[in-house]
């Protein structure tokens, strides 16, 4: 933590950034929450540690539209989700200064956060200044999504369905997630109507599956939608499930490689095809 | 308001016998959206397109759907009846109820029921089809040649006669191709060289021809009248500008051990050379692989004689960008190594030669200077077997296809046999003699009944090379079925016509279709012979299948009338069924780009941001993109979101 202020200062003292989007301690709340630290802004403040769970990146394409550049503190999951902001053109690297730390997991009341347990990179795959500890990489278990897995197709759908009639449809999943940026969300959009705007549970079905597949092959796992949701629908399950089957066809983590392009959308002469080699089940 | 008229199609009996095309009609005129429904025969005849012109004149019908065959098939003759009375041409849509229908549907009853399924869905969703104009494009009026052989030379030099301007990229240091390393040609015997150097020399003084030898084709961007075509010319250490092609470079150049490629390895050559003595231009390359300057920076010899100061060593490649219109093909082919057929020693004895050796071995200009002697021993061969079928027709082993040209030219090598050694045999083994050409079949009677020459009807087993130098050639004679061998003095194997071996990789960056065999696919075996699946690439020789010089002449005359065809237009017409960027919508992620397999897609600003734009001429609308946006920001004309969903949720 001295390091990383240490370093911020001396960033700001040459110029380097504008702003730095990090955590302070909310005193209202003793936990933490999502803060721009400014030019001659005290950084007493800022903190690290277990209760930063938030994924800053999603502040970032509003930030850099602000400021002329823009250092960020990033986790091992947040770096991630910053590959993807890259790759599609979100933000350029040139306008940001990536400050990543190692992370040692995070906590959701007191506990180890879920998603820390399949964790890919515990320091953030882009980074101009490393601080603290970085873990080697872990090959992922996806252990929840196998458990799953192992139920009947029936027994599946009512896990789901049981938890999709709660869903009320706001948005908080999306509006989260650093990869749903949509100008017209195939949810909002009324000719053609996709999704039924009612929270019903075939809409609601509708709605929570799309938003899966469209974060096929990017999702970077760092589990806010499941945070954030009010009725606690289980939605990392859905992204981690296909998490799993590009895992499994490409051999790739979202985010873990910078600039890589997601290999849902390039097309390589050696890419599996489970449907031509008759495997497909 | 839509007005839909819809028109059934019999297609003689194909739909009429399994579908109820009356019931099919009466069930759906009574859809809202329909104004007028009939049925017809055949709709695509004349008659069939009238009552689709009357509909919309008298029944003032605006939206127009034909049930029938596949629009592969007759789209465009029902989009020209719309234009025809002033109705956009893309406000027709088909239901295919013939291949996806009447064809595969077995119970008439089912068939029916299908059919007006198919037919309300097109209805449902050509009440959202949006009138489409047409894209027109600028067009360069210039175009590139690939390879510089006799096909790809008429081709250039027709284009330039066109008064189009016409780039000739050749790989080696020569045009010329095949036909310039044939000594005389079938049926008329007149001399190769003799009849192809005035076309080298014409194509290399005419005004519209720009020819650039030692160069190969990289990559090809672009479309149909806008080609961007980047192209390399390799290092040949001599400045083509300087050289005034007096060859002293070549005489005094001290490494002789090049194997020569226009002799056919038969010979060997300098390390700094002209190809061969017509070549155009008339230029030396240096071999690299065998030049002591470049490999052991010693010897440097032809720089100190060269009177124009011409050599330079430290040539590199060169690339750069050329922009054309139409692209015609004429690589060529290379004749098969017959290395495979060990049992006839081929590439082992050496006196076991194929037939472009032989061309050589008798040619003027060839290694023995034009005495016929064989390779081993520099005797004369006064028995010559000459095996036919060496790699063609012979489907275990090499190629199932025929070569084509090896029958003519093994008739024509008896004879130049038979002229350079008066006393001597020729045999030919075969397995049938096709010769259908103009005055082909007279050549071959020629050969056998005025010039001597045995033929024997059978495949050849071995051939055994025996202590005195003589090659015994075991074979057969079939027709009165018997098996023979011959002592001979030099055996000439046919050895087939192949692709060249980079056809392939030229193929994919053309986006042009290959057999399996890697000859290149015309767009229609009768009909389109020289066209290819790509617009504005034509085919023209070998490249293509087996051909002889006459065949080969025609293709490069027929490219390049397609080619000046092309270029009577000022404009393209390109289908306005493209992908349409909606900025407000688009997020600017270019993910689209990624995925977009023609590079249609570009970054461009709007307002603050920066969004996707796609480049009109280079969309194929392929649809990639508007499937993986997932904002919806793209939408395929002629495809929209509406048209898909209006006919999915009509689904019953």
């Amino acid at each position: 933590m001295k390091e990383l202020r240490k370093k911020i200062k001396e960033l700001f003292e040459n110029g380097e950034v504008d702003a730095v989007l990090g955590y302070r301690e909310d005193p209202a709340t003793g936990g933490v929450k999502a803060a721009v630290f400014k030019k001659d802004e005290t950084l007493d403040d800022m903190v690290f540690d277990g209760r930063c769970i938030q994924n800053l990146v999603n502040y970032l394409p509003t930030l850099v539209a602000r400021y002329r550049k823009v250092g960020v503190v990033l986790k091992g999951c947040d770096g991630r989700s910053l590959v993807t902001q890259l790759v599609e053109h979100r933000i350029s690297k040139s306008q940001i200064i990536a400050l990543g730390i190692g992370c040692e997991g995070v906590e959701i009341d007191g506990r180890e956060a879920e998603k820390c347990g399949d964790c890919a990179t515990h320091m953030s795959p882009v980074a101009d200044y490393e601080f603290g500890e970085k873990e080697e990489k872990k090959e992922p278990t996806f252990a929840r999504v196998e458990e799953i897995e192992k139920m009947s197709p029936v027994e599946r759908w009512k896990f789901f369905a049981d938890y999709f009639a709660k869903c009320e449809r706001c948005y908080a999943c999306r509006q989260i997630c650093p990869s749903c940026y949509c100008e017209i969300c195939i949810a909002d959009q009324q000719e053609p109507k996709w999704i039924e705007p009612s929270a019903k549970l075939s809409a609601n079905t509708m709605w929570h599956l799309i938003r899966a597949y469209h974060l096929a092959g990017r999702c970077a796992d760092c589990g806010e939608c499941e945070r954030v949701c009010p009725q606690d629908i289980p939605l990392r399950l859905l992204n981690n499930a296909l998490e799993k089957a590009v895992h499994e066809m490409f051999g790739v983590r979202p985010g873990t490689v910078p600039e890589e392009v997601p290999p849902l959308v390039v097309l390589n002469k050696d890419d599996p095809d489970r449907i031509l080699e008759g495997k497909n089940e | 308001m839509a007005n839909v008229g819809v028109f059934i199609c019999h297609c003689g009996v194909n739909i009429a016998s399994k579908v109820d095309v009356k019931r099919v009609v009466d069930t759906l005129k009574v859809m809202p959206e329909v104004g007028f429904a009939h049925e017809y025969k055949f709709m695509c005849s004349s008659p069939g397109q009238e009552l689709i012109r009357k509909a919309i004149r008298e029944n003032k019908i605006n939206r127009v759907v034909v049930a029938a065959c596949s629009p592969r098939m007759h789209l465009p003759t029902f989009q020209t009846a719309l234009a025809t009375e002033g109705l956009n041409p893309y406000l027709v849509s088909m239901a295919n109820i013939r291949e996806q229908c009447s064809w595969v549907t077995d119970d008439p009853e089912k068939a029916t029921q299908k059919a007006i399924d198919l037919v309300a869905r097109q209805i449902k969703r050509v009440v959202h089809q949006d009138p489409l104009d047409d894209i027109n494009v600028p067009m360069t009026k210039a175009a590139l040649v690939i390879g510089g052989g006799i096909a790809g030379i008429q081709a250039a030099l027709d284009i330039a006669d066109g008064n189009r301007k016409v780039i000739l990229v050749e790989k080696s240091p020569s045009i010329g191709g095949r036909m310039a390393q044939l000594d005389e040609t079938f049926p008329t015997l007149d001399c190769s060289q003799c009849i192809l150097t005035p076309k080298m020399v014409e194509a290399a003084q005419h005004p519209n021809v720009e020819i650039r030898v030692n160069s190969e084709v990289k990559k090809v961007d672009g479309y149909v009248g806008n080609f961007e075509v980047t192209v390399e010319r390799k290092a040949t250490y001599v400045d083509a500008q300087k050289c005034i092609g007096c060859s002293i470079c070549q005489e005094k150049c001290p490494v002789k051990i090049v194997p020569d490629a226009f002799n056919a390895g038969l010979s060997t050559r300098a390390a700094i050379a002209i190809p061969f003595p017509q070549a155009v231009p008339a230029i030396p390359v240096i071999d690299p692989d065998y030049c002591r300057k470049l490999t052991e920076d010693k010897c440097g010899v032809c720089a100190k004689v060269c009177p124009a100061e011409a050599v330079v060593f430290d040539d590199t490649p060169k690339q750069d960008t050329i922009n054309v219109g139409a692209i015609v093909v004429a690589t060529g082919y290379r004749e098969m190594d017959p290395g495979i057929y060990t049992e006839y020693g081929g590439n082992k004895f050496p006196d076991v030669v194929t037939g472009l050796q032989f061309e050589r071995l008798v040619s003027s200009t060839g290694p023995t200077g034009g005495d016929l002697k064989r390779p081993s021993d520099g005797k004369v061969p006064k028995t010559v077997v000459f095996v036919q079928c060496v790699g063609s027709r012979d489907e275990s082993k090499a190629h199932a296809y025929c070569s084509g040209i090896c029958c003519m030219y093994t008739a024509k090598h008896t004879m130049l046999y038979k002229h350079h050694v008066p006393d001597g045999q020729a045999y030919v083994s075969y397995i049938d003699v096709r010769a259908p050409g103009k005055t082909y079949e007279e050549f071959v009677r020629r050969a056998i009944e005025e010039e001597d020459a045995r033929y024997l009807r059978g495949r050849v087993a071995k051939i055994r090379r025996l202590q005195n130098g003589l090659y015994r050639v075991y074979t057969e004679d079939t027709l009165v079925g018997r098996a023979v061998h011959i002592d001979a003095d030099m055996v000439v194997l046919a050895s087939a016509v192949e692709p060249q071996r980079d056809a392939v990789r030229l193929a994919q960056m053309l986006g042009i279709a290959y057999d399996a065999d890697g000859f290149y696919t015309e767009a229609h075996p009768k009909l389109k012979p020289v066209e290819t699946a790509s617009a504005g690439v034509f085919l023209a020789g070998a490249c293509q299948g087996p051909k002889d010089i006459p065949a080969s002449v025609q293709q490069g005359s027929a490219a390049a009338s397609k080619v000046l065809s092309l270029f009577a237009k000022d404009t393209l017409i390109i289908s306005p069924q493209i992908a349409v960027v909606d900025p407000t919508a688009c997020t600017g992620c270019l993910t689209c780009s990624y995925v977009c397999h023609y590079t249609a897609i570009e970054e461009k600003e709007f307002g603050q941001r920066r969004v996707a734009e796609i480049i009109s001429g280079k969309c194929q609308g392929c649809g990639a993109c508007v499937a993986t946006c997932k904002g919806k920001a793209i939408t395929l004309a002629g495809f929209s979101d509406d048209e898909i969903y209006e006919e999915i949720v009509s689904c019953k």
